[in-house]
This record gives structure tokens, sequence and C-alpha cells, in this order.
């Protein structure tokens, strides 16, 4: 059951990087902190699967939870002053949805 | 009242002027003038018997003690586009040539005073009240009937819609507007939509392209340069933009002063 929701959150975290990366260029290299963390959390997923040791585990599902909080600030900012644009985020909020709830189905289920 | 005077051609206008000024109680004067060289001794003469003077091109306005205006209206806490509308309306009622008294807030000054003067009207006086709000004097104009003819295109009326959400515009807007003070085009920027977040405070500093220096810096520049950056009123407001929270030297306008710009023949739209 793991291994399979490990692997769901693998490809809602491909599938961010590259949603992320049309605002990462539109927004002009901003939101550095969360480009980083979304990688080492398709890192860190990836060797989960591959081989089998809690601490990986544990590292990736903190970092799929700490993704979606790192976009948070700038994210809400976005949302209050430049709503016309919000269509461009939707497709990455939606990602960064799935993926806390699946990090934390991931942690329960475990 | 107001009296209306020429000096062109004088070479001591002060002389007429002063004589001018001592028959005078009450009101405002307005004298037209070559240039510099008249302006600087009437300014002095005026200054010497104690009177408010206001330069505007080659015209000179001495306010000679109070003046009564025909008709008064306070637009305080009205929000674009209701002062302009409101006012146009009193105007619309009064004959060419009255006085009308505007008490405005600040988010409506520049509104008014460019959208009025569109129009066709002319600003006598603006005067900052000390509860912070401002008394403009109107003078009912008419609009000219003005036919084809060439212009020089000398402005660039610079829009930006998008802000700092997409950061490729928002570094052009202000680029733009230096490249073309190099041509010798005076730029004006105006931030609507989306574009109205670049004047929240501090949102500039955010933006760094790694090619780029920081946004803010490029905004304190055209800013320095002189550049009157608008922001739209109704888009500040949808986006909790206001005086408290809005960018050193970034002023609030709205469709008055948006549609003035646009309907100057010399002017040339560029929008982002």
């Amino acid at each position: 059951m793991n291994t399979i929701i490990s692997l769901i959150s693998l490809a809602v975290l491909f599938g961010s990087m590259l949603s992320g990366f049309a605002i990462f260029r539109l927004t002009g290299m901003r939101l550095m902190p969360h480009f980083i963390v979304l990688i080492l959390a398709f890192v860190f997923t990836l060797i989960s699967m591959v081989i089998s040791n809690s601490i990986v585990f544990y590292i990736s599902i903190v970092l799929q939870i700490l993704a979606p909080i790192t976009i948070c600030g700038t994210i809400c900012n976005i949302l209050k002053t430049q709503f016309q644009n919000s269509g461009i985020y939707s497709a990455h909020l939606g990602f960064m949805g799935m993926l806390l709830i699946l990090a934390i189905g991931n942690f329960l289920i475990n | 009242m107001i009296r209306e005077i020429s000096v062109k051609g004088l070479r001591s206008p002060e002389l007429l002027v002063a004589s001018v000024l001592n028959k005078m109680k009450d009101g405002l004067l307005v004298i037209d003038t070559d240039g510099e060289h008249q302006i600087k001794p009437i300014k002095d003469i005026a200054s010497k018997m104690n009177y408010k003077v206001e330069v505007e091109n080659n015209t000179v306005k001495i306010h000679v003690g109070k003046i009564e205006a025909s008709k008064s209206i306070n637009v305080v806490g009205a929000t674009c586009p209701g002062p302009i509308i409101m006012v146009s309306d009193i105007l619309e009622k009064m004959e060419v040539g009255e006085l009308l008294e505007i008490i405005a807030s600040k988010n409506a000054l520049t509104d008014l005073t460019e959208g009025l003067k569109g129009i066709g009207h002319e600003i006598l006086s603006v005067e900052e009240l000390e509860d912070g709000n401002y008394k403009i004097l109107v003078k009912k104009g008419e609009k000219k009937e003005e036919g084809p003819a060439s212009v020089n295109i000398d402005e660039v009326f610079i829009i930006n819609t998008t802000g700092t959400g997409n950061a490729e515009r928002a570094y052009s807007t202000f680029m733009m507007a230096d490249i073309a003070q190099k041509m010798k085009l005076k730029p004006t920027i105006f931030l609507m939509l989306d574009g109205a977040s670049l004047a929240q405070k501090g949102e500039c500093d955010k933006v760094k392209h790694p090619v780029f220096p920081k946004l803010s810096e490029l905004v304190k520049g055209v800013l320095n340069s002189g550049v009157k950056i608008y922001v739209c009123e109704l888009s500040a407001e949808f986006r909790g933009i206001n005086q408290k929270n809005l960018e050193e030297g970034f002023e609030i306008a709205g469709a008055p002063t948006f549609f003035n710009y646009l309907s100057k023949p010399n002017v040339r739209p560029v929008w982002l």
C-alpha cells in the first residue's frame, strides 16, 4: 500500500516540478527554496521506493509536507494581489494540495 | 473675481502687475507672459506684497485674498469614478466662467485636476487643508473643437496590467520608461488590474532576476528621474492597497487620469 502511495506521490511531484518550472520562469526565478524542497522530495521519494530504509522514507515524507508549506507565503500574496493571473498557478496549487494529503496518508498508514 | 492680463512684449511687466494688484482687494490675477525673463520679476513683486504665486508654463497666477466660488461640493470619501461624475454633473449645470469649489481627498486629487483639465475646465488653485483633504478651485470652461492636425508624439503612456507575477513585464515597464527618457520621450506609468500589485510597499523588493538588478532599484531610478507612476484606485482597492501600504512615490489615480492621457494626441500608449 505504501509503495502505491509513494508512486502516486512521485507522479504528483514530477507533475509539480513541470508546472512549477513554468511559474518559476514567469515570476522571474522566485520561490527558490520551494523548488529546492520539491526536487529533494522527488529524489528522496524515488530512493525510498528503491531501497527499503525507514530513515529515507521519513525524510521523503517530511520533504513532501514541507514542499506545500514553503509556497504558502508567496502564493497567498499572489492570490491576494494578482488574482487575474491565478489560473496560471492553479495546476501547481492542485498538485501541492494532493501532495500534502498523500504524505500525511502515507505516514499514517505506515 | 478673476482678472486676466497679458504682459507679453513688456520690458518691465512688474510695474503693470503691481499697479493692478494695488487696485485688487480679492480674487485671482492671471498673467500671460513671454517666459522666464518676465515671470521672475512678477514673482518677486508678488512675493514682496505677500501674495501666493503659482506658475504654470508661461502663465502666472497671483492669489489676492479669498476667491468666492459660485458653488461648492464635497467629494471626500467617494471612490473612482464617483468624484469626477459628481463634479461633472454640477459643472454641467453651471455657466462658462463660473467658479466651483471642490473639497476632495488625496485619492481623488489627480483624477479631478487631470480629468477636469482634459474636459476643458481650468484649475485655478489647489490648496491642502489642515485635515489632509484638498480644496480645488475650478473655472468652468468649454471643450475646444480641434480639427485634424499633425502632432509629434513626445510622450508614452506605459500601462502594466500583470504585476510582479509576470517578472518580465514588470521589468519591461520600468526599463521602457528609462529608455523613453533617453529618447527624449516623456514617460508616464499607469498600473492597473494585477499591475497594481507593483505599488504595494516592498513588493518590488522581492523581484530579482539573476541577470537584472532588483526591480525596486529600477523603480527608484525611474522615480528619481521624475517619472509619474499612477495606480488605478479601483484595482488598488480590490487588492487591499491604500495610502498606508502604498510604495513611496506612487500616486493613486483613476479612470479620468487614465482617459485623459489616452485622449492626448501627443501620447502613445504601450500596453504590458
